[in-house]
């Protein structure tokens, strides 16, 4: 995959009084007609100091670029033309002009002592020199690599594969991956089902294996993962050139929540042969439970709320539990959770004490049971009121808090967007209030 | 009332704005070298008619430089350098470098030999640069000035003779359809002045050829207007044909503005081209070669190929900004 380097230099570094080379940044000319542009990687070598020894090499990103010729002053130009800008063309010469070009050093090795970049010769970045300017070397080589393909960079008529280290990128010392694109044209969604399927195929195996969660935000864009996409040769060259199959992904599961009617599936995976792989995403009581910190809005929970909660978990739910005015409860749904509240605001009544229950008080359990009940009624068809539920496998607690808040958040897009929005256009935003109308999709890929 | 500059106007005399070299210290010999009519009888003055721009053509021009780098007693030991270049221009109308050859270089010491001490001599001898011996003259032996003058004229020597070795060894390797321009005369070079896609293109006017009324006609000359062909006399060593060209209206600045002396070979074809030609060396005005004083007359090819020299001439050469400072402490 590594070419080796082109020998031929394309340009030169230039140093003046008022340009001066700094060690962070340099300039150099090229031919008029070059390959270079804005964002080009360049590699820079000082002439040997004699006896064999190489120079420094410094590495460079190009930033900016200036063209000009020996023009005095544009008058003369007029002069020259007769004042006829038509004439100006006509000259037998062109005048000499330049390409000159400011470049941002990325690296330069030795990396000490830190000096000014030398009026070296000027090379287009090979393969191995933007592994090295972008210090990919480190995970690219060694006994085991964790290098994982994850594009091109293509500037000056070069493609040069980029990498990621996987221990940044996934498990306990990753970090955050921030995508930035043009939005409406797949440019996002393409590059993060590209990098998934890079991970999937170059993941190290000494570092264990990776499951991804998918959630479908927006139109039909995941819901057919395990299907083949139209590739035309030049992205086939680049899937080659990445070392990356390309090819659907092989073992996809899909989880959708019922419609409203709780009956059919809310998708459009619907054709009768791309089914067997899709199953219901319900949750029940014992889910919502788990997670009432992240499915709750923190402003409607507060103290006491949050230990009636943690109450309910741990001393009701799945359990046989007397109500304290006679009745025995096995709470495992949101009905039979109901018909607990129902049970103890009858009894509190019943009794003449109408303030706490339990230590809990009369308006924290009322409050407890709007929230929760609330829940279900907003996620109709994804949260059940009652039956058994079907969680993504391993359940939700292996998803893991960051899966959580990004349901979180997805809930809190959905109140916006049903406060505001009946527009079909709204639906690129998924709406938990507008469940019946929308395809809201969960895939598990691995 | 009329101002006295309006009558002498009207009087027949043309405005004018020259500060002549000479007033700064310099001063030109003018020859008179006489010429021999060609195209007619009496120089007449020609209107110019289409271009004839050949499709490739190459320009040949050289540098000087040189330096006092020692004096000896008060003999003063010169370091030279001189470069020819050819620039070729094709299709794309860009000049470039002709290639491997065509271009050359010396680089020597000049100095009185039989003046110098034997160590210095030995020293120079030694140095692994070329010594030339520049002679002085028996009316002043020991001064330093005629010495400086003779080494100033044996650089120039030298600059002409680079220029003519690869001008003519250039003209000889010439395609069919190429044609090459020369910064100065052809007429000392049997080759380049029997060429037939030769042209001299002679900025100075210290020789002048005509004298009264053909003199005023030819240094007069309207802008983008030819003088006839005449065949120079006097310095000229082979023969070849000549004519005056006005690039740029001289009214105003001087007589010599813009003016150009073309030299070509000796041949009827010569005549017949020689508007064609001059209105394709017109055309060369631009681009201006500006921030070049000569720019009136200097084409922009002839222009780029200084630059290029230049550019690559050794640095040292420069002048300095002013004189040296003294060391501290001496």
């Amino acid at each position: 995959m590594i070419q080796a380097r082109l020998p031929e230099p394309i340009g030169r570094v230039v140093a003046t009084e008022l340009k001066p080379a700094t060690p962070h940044q340099f300039h150099f000319w090229t031919a008029t007609e070059t390959p270079i542009g804005i964002g080009a990687i360049v590699r820079v070598e000082e002439t040997g100091k004699g006896k064999g020894e190489g120079g420094k090499v410094v590495f460079g990103v190009v930033t900016d670029g200036f063209a000009y010729s020996d023009l005095a002053t544009p008058l003369h130009d007029v002069v020259g033309a007769d004042g006829d800008p038509a004439r100006a063309a006509e000259s037998p010469t062109v005048r000499q002009e330049i390409r000159l070009w400011t470049a941002a050093v990325l690296r330069q090795e030795p990396e000490e002592p830190l000096q000014p970049v030398p009026l070296g010769g000027v090379f287009l970045a090979s393969d191995a020199d933007v592994a090295r300017a972008l210090r990919m070397e480190t995970y690219l080589q060694g006994a085991a690599p964790t290098a994982i393909p994850v594009g091109l960079y293509a500037a000056a008529g070069l493609e040069a594969p980029v990498y990621l280290d996987a221990d940044f990128l996934l498990g306990p010392e990753a970090a955050h991956l921030n995508i930035s694109g043009v939005s409406g044209l797949a440019t996002k969604t393409s590059a993060v089902e590209f990098l998934l399927g890079s991970i999937f195929q170059h993941f190290p195996a000494h570092k264990g294996r990776v499951a991804a969660v998918c959630f479908n935000v927006k139109g039909p864009d995941l819901c057919f993962l395990d299907q083949p996409g139209m590739l035309d040769e030049a992205d086939q060259g680049r899937y080659a050139r990445l070392g990356v199959v390309a090819q659907p992904f092989a073992r996809v599961r899909y989880y959708a929540p019922f419609k409203a009617d709780g009956v059919n599936l809310n998708t459009l995976r619907t054709h009768p042969d791309l089914t067997s792989n899709v199953e219901p995403l319900v949750w029940g009581l014992q889910e919502v439970l788990d997670f009432a910190e992240v499915l709750l809005n923190r402003d409607d929970i507060d103290a006491k709320a949050d230990a009636f909660i943690d109450f309910l978990a741990d001393r009701v739910l799945n359990r046989e539990f007397d109500d304290g005015f006679g009745g025995s409860h096995r709470v495992q749904s949101f009905a039979d959770l109901d018909a607990l509240f129902r049970a103890i605001f009858d009894g509190l009544e019943m009794a003449g004490r109408s303030d706490m229950w339990r230590t809990h008080h009369i308006a924290t359990v009322r409050k407890v049971r709007n929230r929760l009940s609330n829940i279900s009624t907003r996620c109709k068809g994804l949260v059940a009121d009652d039956g058994p539920s079907n969680d993504l496998p391993g359940g939700a607690s292996r998803i893991g808090p960051s899966t959580w808040s990004m349901w979180r958040t997805l809930t809190r897009w959905g109140r916006i967007s049903c406060s505001r929005a009946s527009s079909p256009s709204c639906a690129s935003i998924w709406s938990g209030a507008t469940w019946e109308s929308r395809r809201w999709w969960c895939s598990w890929t691995s | 009332m009329e101002r006295w500059t309006d009558a002498l106007v009207a009087a027949g005399a043309v405005p004018a704005s020259r500060v002549p070299e000479e007033s700064s210290g310099r001063a030109d010999v003018t020859e008179i070298a006489g010429a021999e009519p060609v195209e007619d009888a009496d120089l007449r003055v020609y209107p110019l008619s289409a271009p004839s721009i050949p499709p490739a053509v190459s320009f040949l021009d050289g540098i000087q430089r040189w330096k006092v780098t020692y004096y000896d007693g008060v003999v003063p030991i010169v370091r030279a350098y001189v470069a020819a270049a050819v620039r070729r221009r094709s299709g794309d109308r860009r000049l470039r470098a002709a290639g491997e050859g065509w271009e050359g270089t010396r680089e020597f010491h000049a100095a009185p030999v039989a003046a110098l001490r034997p160590g210095v001599r030995a020293a120079l001898e030694a140095s692994g640069v070329e010594l030339v011996d520049v002679p002085l003259e028996s009316g002043a032996p020991g001064q330093p000035g005629p010495a400086l003058e003779a080494a100033r004229r044996a650089v120039e020597r030298a600059r002409v003779a680079l220029e003519q070795a690869l001008g003519e060894r250039y003209a000889r390797s010439l395609g069919e359809s190429e044609w090459l321009v020369v910064d100065g005369v052809l007429s000392e070079s049997a080759i380049l002045a029997g060429h037939p896609r030769a042209l001299g293109v002679i900025k100075s006017h210290a020789a002048q050829y005509f004298e009264g009324d053909a003199l005023r006609r030819a240094l007069t000359l309207p802008a983008l207007h030819r003088s006839s062909v005449f065949r120079p006399r006097g310095r000229a060593r082979h023969e070849v044909y000549s004519w005056y060209l006005r690039l740029w209206p001289w009214e105003g600045n001087d007589l010599l503005f813009g003016l150009l002396r073309i030299e070509a070979r000796a041949a009827a074809a010569t005549v017949a081209a020689a508007s064609a030609t001059s209105a394709w060396l017109v055309r060369e005005r631009a681009p201006v070669s500006t921030p070049d004083a000569r720019w009136d007359r200097l084409l922009y090819p002839i222009h780029d190929v200084e630059t290029y020299l230049r550019a690559r001439a050794p640095r040292d050469f420069l002048p300095h900004r002013m004189p040296r400072v003294p060391r501290a402490a001496s």
